[in-house]
Formats: structure tokens, sequence, C-alpha cells
């Protein structure tokens, strides 16, 4: 199953994690019975021009409101657009934005007018990072590092796929032959059948 | 598919064996019939038979005729001064090499043809790792990547396709991406969602 469709379904947790990242929303007329998503609101009215920075799942039900407006969140905006642009490589995208990728695709649907620029920065991002990935996945002996830290959550999940791969790889090159298992769903089969066996009698 | 279950593909591979014992009997397999030795007289049989019938010391392995030091660098070389791939002996040759030259092993040179071995499979990895990156960044539609064999293309398929597959999810449409939760959450939201194509009604 491909990597991102295995994170973002339903149920899959990195998708509710990655759309609780948070996005500023303004309100550019008064609502009534919001005033608690505002600590700083009194009474129960949420008033004119407040700015607040909601999580995404949030947002999703007002941006299409009257007299609502949603901004960027700063790591899609122009200043890190150019940061971005001049050398993905060194940004460290972990204390950036955890779930940069996923979450700017949600941004991207939400904005329609920076659509296709949210989408470009994120191919554009992901390309030029893919190099150092590769180089570091393949030649990283334990996990935790200085590189490992800076990479956004997806990038870790790629670079824990090829690390792995390089290991298995290695440990056949050393041992002198390895041990074919069952596959995962014959495995699950024969648990299958054998429990089914242990209900009949 | 991984390195172990690639291994057992290459042990289906034929090797020549001088065995040292007589049997006249014929192994009937479906792969095909295997024997009669005679000792002293040399034999085809899969490397699975091989490696079982060298443990017991019954038979000598003869080293495939690919397996030569001078040929191996040739190719060591004609592969560094290519820019592509350039076909392989064997397509499991690291999977026979692996099988065949090991410490005790009957042939010749063992570690030093070895050694080639491994050097020509980092050159070809170094370059499948290259190319990968020049076609991710190109942002082709397809490469054809010609003379790949099976266990560089499993060393290579963690990285390059997760890759590609993630470039490609950002890049589709947004009508593919109903099934995340914030747009299942309700239904209005999801309609608010296939309206987003669409330009938006206020503003």
């Amino acid at each position: 199953m491909s990597l991102f469709r295995k994170r973002n379904h339903y149920f899959s947790l990195t998708d509710v994690l990655s759309s609780q990242e948070r996005v500023p929303i303004t309100f550019q007329v008064a609502v009534g019975y919001l005033g608690e998503l505002d600590a700083s609101a009194e009474g129960n009215i949420l008033a004119a021009g407040t700015t607040l920075e909601l999580p995404y799942w949030l947002v999703t039900s007002l941006y299409q409101e009257d007299g609502v407006g949603i901004d960027l969140p700063k790591q899609y905006k122009q200043a890190w657009r150019d940061i971005l642009a001049a050398d993905a490589k060194v940004v460290n995208l972990q204390r950036l934005c955890k779930y940069f990728y996923e979450f700017g695709k949600l941004v991207s649907l939400i904005r329609v007018r920076d659509h296709q620029d949210i989408i470009d920065l994120l191919i554009q991002t992901l390309v030029d990072r893919h190099r150092e990935l590769t180089n570091w996945a393949v030649h990283a002996i334990k996990q935790e590092n200085e590189f490992f830290e800076k990479l956004d959550d997806i990038e870790q999940e790629l670079s824990r796929r090829a690390t792995s791969a390089e290991l298995n790889l290695s440990n056949w090159l050393q041992s002198d032959c390895g041990q074919i298992r069952k596959a995962e769903m014959v495995q699950a089969h024969d648990r299958l059948v054998s429990s089914s066996r242990t209900f009949n009698t | 598919m991984n390195t172990e279950e690639i291994e057992f593909l290459a042990e289906q591979e034929e090797v020549t064996i001088i065995p040292k014992f007589t049997d006249s009997r014929v192994v009937h397999l479906i792969s095909g019939d295997i024997g009669p030795f005679r000792a002293g007289i040399p034999c085809v049989v899969p490397i699975w038979v091989a490696k079982t019938l060298r443990k017991k010391h019954k038979c000598k392995i003869v080293a495939p005729e690919w397996m030569e030091l001078d040929l191996l660098e040739q190719k060591l070389e004609e592969e560094k001064s290519s820019r592509f791939f350039t076909p392989m002996p064997s397509d499991h040759y690291m999977g026979i090499a692996h099988l065949l030259l090991s410490d005790d092993s009957d042939i010749e040179h063992a570690d030093r043809l070895r050694l080639t071995i491994k050097n020509i499979w980092d050159v070809r990895v170094a370059k499948a790792r290259a190319s990968a990156d020049t076609f991710l960044k190109g942002g082709g539609r397809h490469a054809g990547i010609d003379h790949l064999t099976q266990l560089e293309i499993c060393n290579l398929r963690p990285l390059l396709l997760d890759a590609l597959d993630t470039k490609h999810q950002l890049s589709v449409p947004m009508e593919n991406m109903s099934a995340l939760n914030t747009s299942a959450a309700s239904g209005s939201l999801s309609e608010s969602f296939s309206s987003a194509s669409t330009p938006r009604r206020s503003q």
C-alpha cells in the first residue's frame, strides 16, 4: 500500500494529528456563541476583527461562512517559501511543522487561490531534500541523529523504510543465509484456520 | 520481495559440479531431472542441490563461466565508464556470488572475486541512486532503466517508489483526497470540499 495513502485515511493517527495543526483565521463580523474559542473574549460573543489560530479541522467548518477570512500558516507564506527555495536541505522541518507535507496538502484545499503555489512548494521541497535523505538513510547506522531530527514526519518514515532495506541487505551479505518466513497473509490465514478449528470442537 | 526470497530464486540457477560419487538413479522433479551422477564427470544441477551435496563433501563446485577475475574486472571498468547500466553476465550475479563464494569455497581467488563483484554492485547501486534523484528532480513521467537485476531493484524500491508516490499524492487533484479525516467528518464538509475546486461563493 502506498505510504501516503496509508498515513492519510479516516482512522489514521497521523491524519488526525496533521489536521490538528493551526491555521490563522480572522472574523470580520461579530459572531455569537463562539466566545469560548477566544480566551480573552468577554461574554459569549466573538468580537469583529478577532484573529485566532484554530486547528485545521475547526477551520474547515468555518471558512466558507461570510465574514470569515483565513490566512496562510506562516510556513507556507512567501518568507518561508523563499527560504525553502534558497536551500530546502538545511531547514528544520520538524520544528517548523511536524506534518509539513500533509498539512500543506490540507491547507491547499481551503486556500483555493494559493492551491497551486502550495503544492508546487511541497513538491519542490520534497525533491530538493530527497538526495540528502537518501544519502543519509543509506549510510545511517543508528536512527538518532542530528539530520533525522530535522525531517518532517513523512520523511522520517521514508528514511526508516530505506534504512531497513539497507540493513536487510547488509545482514544478508554478512550472514550465510537467512530464513524465509511465511508471508503475513498466510500466517494470518493459518491462525484463522486453527482458531476456527478450536471453536468447532 | 526481500533479499532472502531473491536468494531463493538465485538458488534455482544452474551450476556445474563434479560429483565424488556414482549414482545412476535420476531424481525427477517438476523443474527438471537431476542426475545421474558419475564420479569425476561434470554434471549440471541447480545451485541448491550443489550446495547440499557440497555440504556433505560429495561434490566439487565449478565456477560459472562468467565468474572469472579478468572478465569481472573488465565489467567493472565498463560499468564505471558507462553512463547507463551495462548488462550483467547473470541476472542473479550478486546472489550467486554470495552463495558460491563462501570462505571454504572450491573456487579459486574467492576473496578477490567477491571483492570485484561487490565493487560492481557498489558502482551500480550508486548509479541507480543518482539516476533516481535526477529523475525525481527532472519531473519526467517515465524513465527506462535496462539491465537492473532483481536484487538491485529490491534495494532501490523503498527509496525511489515511496518518494515518487509521495510526490504524486501531493499533486493529485483534490477530489481524490476525499478519504481524509476532515472531509469525511460530516456531510456539509465533504460538500464544501467538492465545491472547493470551483470558485468560492463568498469574496
